[in-house]
């Protein structure tokens, strides 16, 4: 009970995650890159530096970890729906911006993203991405020239 | 005198048709945000910063200067009308500012915030003009060894005079200084951390890590708490004049609160927030009424709101002067400087003059304007708070999107967006602030490149920092406000600094 409080503490959760950053990115540097003196720092220098820094704050906030002072595991009542929801519809928008134009990537997105909302209907989600999709259209790519086609190279 | 000439040129800047305009479209968007729920300046201005790319760099950084004060003014008014701070920095006013309000009295709260603001923002403009060119020749002095200790002692205030807990913000640093190292290395052209991919060459893409960090993580932020998020009970404005009373009682606090956000505005990691809480434990400590406090006293408004105007803008002071962001705002501001392909640093003063008085004169009369936007139309604004939030998200992610994909014309930039989105949001439940992550990763680059070059200087002497007495007063100032925020004392002052907000 008490190791699966720790384990979902906050501070517990953070300072694995320096712990991990550090870790990561030291081994990456020893890997790869040429450390040089101090007179003449290489590429590696810096970042093994702050690596070590990052893994040493990792371990202090990971040790502080104070399990009386809060019942509540960290990312307990994740909002997943929202998450997820808004999360794909950025990828979304990545895969179809160049293909699909910016009408149709627009409204694809703005659809996914209305659905994070419990409250969400179809009939909602529909108006808000035809009109968003008409504004972003007209303002971004009519008005302000920004380099997106209406239509997108798959439709030639 | 030269003051009035720079004026001048400043003036010559701003008073064309373009500029007026976008100044004009800035601090219309800001107060728009700021009374919108769950927006926040940083959010607006990362999701802009891309539509500013095609402007020119005097018109760009005057919109988004407009809108990050704009949205200053726009966070007070639903603080007072509504209970719900805008942005951070309106918090306090909610305390008497709603009480008032409830008591019939919303237009004068709403006068007194906006005339106080004004009259610090016009000091805070004098105030820049007067100060930033003795400090660029002071800065133009410095080397590496005395930039690279600036800007440690600038990333350890910033977190040691903010809010939570000093080792999370430390890590978050650290974490955005190494994600900043992330490209290729300028001295051997070596590539680091780019884990194979082509795309990350020039490194992390700034717009789609703050669009992500500000913009997406908050939605999420704000899913969270979806429900208990009614908008009822909006406050009827009715008349506007504050009595003769409340004008007598508000001139102490303007003032004490304008000279106090001024000062604190630039140290790094003051800014708006710091300085309207620590003007109000200061007119509560001042008061002969204390009891009045958090019942409707307008000096828990005119002295908060004049203090937070002076403290968002003094934090110009650094970033323009030395080109050292004190707080993730002016740190996006310098990230806007460099898209636009301008190196900041006390050069700007010398080689980009049109840029910097027009800048600062622009911070005048947008504050000019917001006067006018905020009180007569202030009926428009109210309206405003009754748009639900469903149907404002869609779009703020769709406009995220759009603006990252066209700053490069690339889909990798908008993955991005989703990858610091979640992480910001994950960090956010694990009580990790964002801001300190972007000054690190703004500031990495250049904290390298000087440490780098100042070691070259001195043959690999790591002591040099300490001989030079310039550098060594910084440094040593760092390890006192490290040291000072360390001890049960401080942490304790500094956490009660904060606590008026319940």
């Amino acid at each position: 009970m008490l190791t699966t409080k720790l384990l979902s503490s906050k501070d517990f959760l953070l300072g694995a995650f320096y712990i991990a950053v550090g870790a990561i990115y030291g081994g990456y540097t020893l890997e790869d890159l040429p450390i040089g003196s101090a007179l003449n720092m290489g590429p590696g220098y810096f970042p093994l530096v702050l690596s070590a820094l990052l893994i040493i704050i990792g371990v202090i906030v990971a040790l502080r970890t104070t399990v009386m002072l809060s019942d509540e595991a960290a990312f307990s009542n994740f909002p997943w729906r929202g998450f997820i929801m808004i999360s794909l519809a950025s990828i979304a928008f990545a895969l179809l911006a160049r293909g699909a134009g910016i009408i149709l990537a627009s409204i694809v997105t703005v659809m996914i993203a209305s659905w994070a909302s419990r409250e969400a209907t179809w009939k909602s989600s529909m108006v808000t991405s035809i009109i968003l999709a008409a504004f972003c259209a007209a303002v971004f790519v009519y008005g302000m020239g920004l380099p997106l086609g209406m239509l997108g190279t798959w439709f030639g | 005198m030269e003051l009035f000439s720079h004026l001048a040129l400043g003036f010559s800047v701003v008073l064309t048709a373009q500029n007026l305009f976008f100044c004009f479209l800035g601090c219309f968007i800001g107060t728009a945000i700021g009374v919108l729920p769950g927006v926040g300046p940083l959010a607006t201005i990362a999701m802009l910063l891309p539509l500013t790319y095609t402007m020119g760099p005097e018109t760009a950084l005057i919109m988004l200067a407009g809108i990050y004060y704009g949205a200053l003014y726009g966070g007070s008014t639903t603080a007072i009308l509504i209970n719900l701070p805008g942005e951070s920095a309106s918090a306090v006013t909610t305390l008497d500012g709603y009480q008032m309000a409830r008591q019939g009295r919303a237009g004068p709260a709403l006068a007194v915030a906006a005339l106080g603001s004004f009259f610090a923002g016009t000091v805070v403009t004098v105030l820049i003009a007067i100060v930033a060119g003795p400090m660029t020749k002071i800065a133009l002095s410095f080397g590496s060894h005395e930039y690279f200790a600036l800007m440690v002692l600038g990333l350890i205030s910033s977190v040691a005079l903010a809010s939570g807990s000093l080792l999370k913000a430390l890590g978050m640093i650290i974490l955005g200084l190494l994600f900043g190292m992330t490209g290729t290395d300028i001295y051997t052209g070596q590539a680091r951390f780019t884990w194979g991919m082509i795309e990350l060459s020039d490194g992390l893409d700034l717009v789609a890590i703050s669009v992500g960090l500000f913009g997406i993580a908050e939605i999420l932020r704000n899913m969270q708490h979806q429900g208990d998020n009614t908008r009822t009970g909006i406050q009827k404005v009715g008349s506007l004049m504050p009595s003769r009373e409340d004008f007598r009682r508000s001139v102490g606090p303007v003032l004490r609160g304008t000279a106090l956000g001024s000062v604190l505005g630039v140290l790094p990691g003051g800014g708006a927030l710091l300085s309207s809480f620590a003007s109000y434990t200061m007119e509560k400590k001042l008061s002969k009424h204390p009891e009045q406090f958090g019942h409707g006293a307008i000096e828990g408004v005119a002295g908060p709101e004049s203090a937070n105007n002076a403290g968002a803008q003094s934090a110009f002071i650094p970033m323009l002067s030395l080109g050292i962001p004190g707080n993730a705002v002016t740190a996006l501001m310098l990230g806007a400087m460099i898209l636009q392909g301008i190196a900041p640093g006390p050069n700007v003063l010398n080689q980009q003059p049109e840029l910097f008085w027009g800048l600062i004169v622009s911070m005048w009369i947008g504050n000019l304007m917001l006067v006018v936007l905020n009180l007569p139309l202030i009926g428009i604004w109210v309206s405003m708070l009754k748009v639900p939030y469903t149907s404002l998200f869609p779009a703020i992610v769709i406009f995220c999107c759009i603006g990252v994909f066209s700053v490069h014309n690339s889909s990798f930039a908008v993955y991005q967006i989703t990858i610091f989105g979640a992480l910001g949001y994950m960090l956010y439940r694990l009580e990790a602030e964002p801001a300190p992550f972007i000054l690190g990763f703004i500031l990495g680059p250049l904290l390298e490149e000087h440490l780098r070059r100042a070691m070259i200087i001195s043959r690999g002497d790591a002591l040099s920092f300490l001989e030079r007495p310039i550098s060594a007063t910084l440094l040593v100032c760092a390890a006192l406000a490290l040291a000072a925020v360390s001890l049960p004392y401080f942490s304790k002052k500094r956490e009660q600094i904060f606590v008026e907000e319940d």
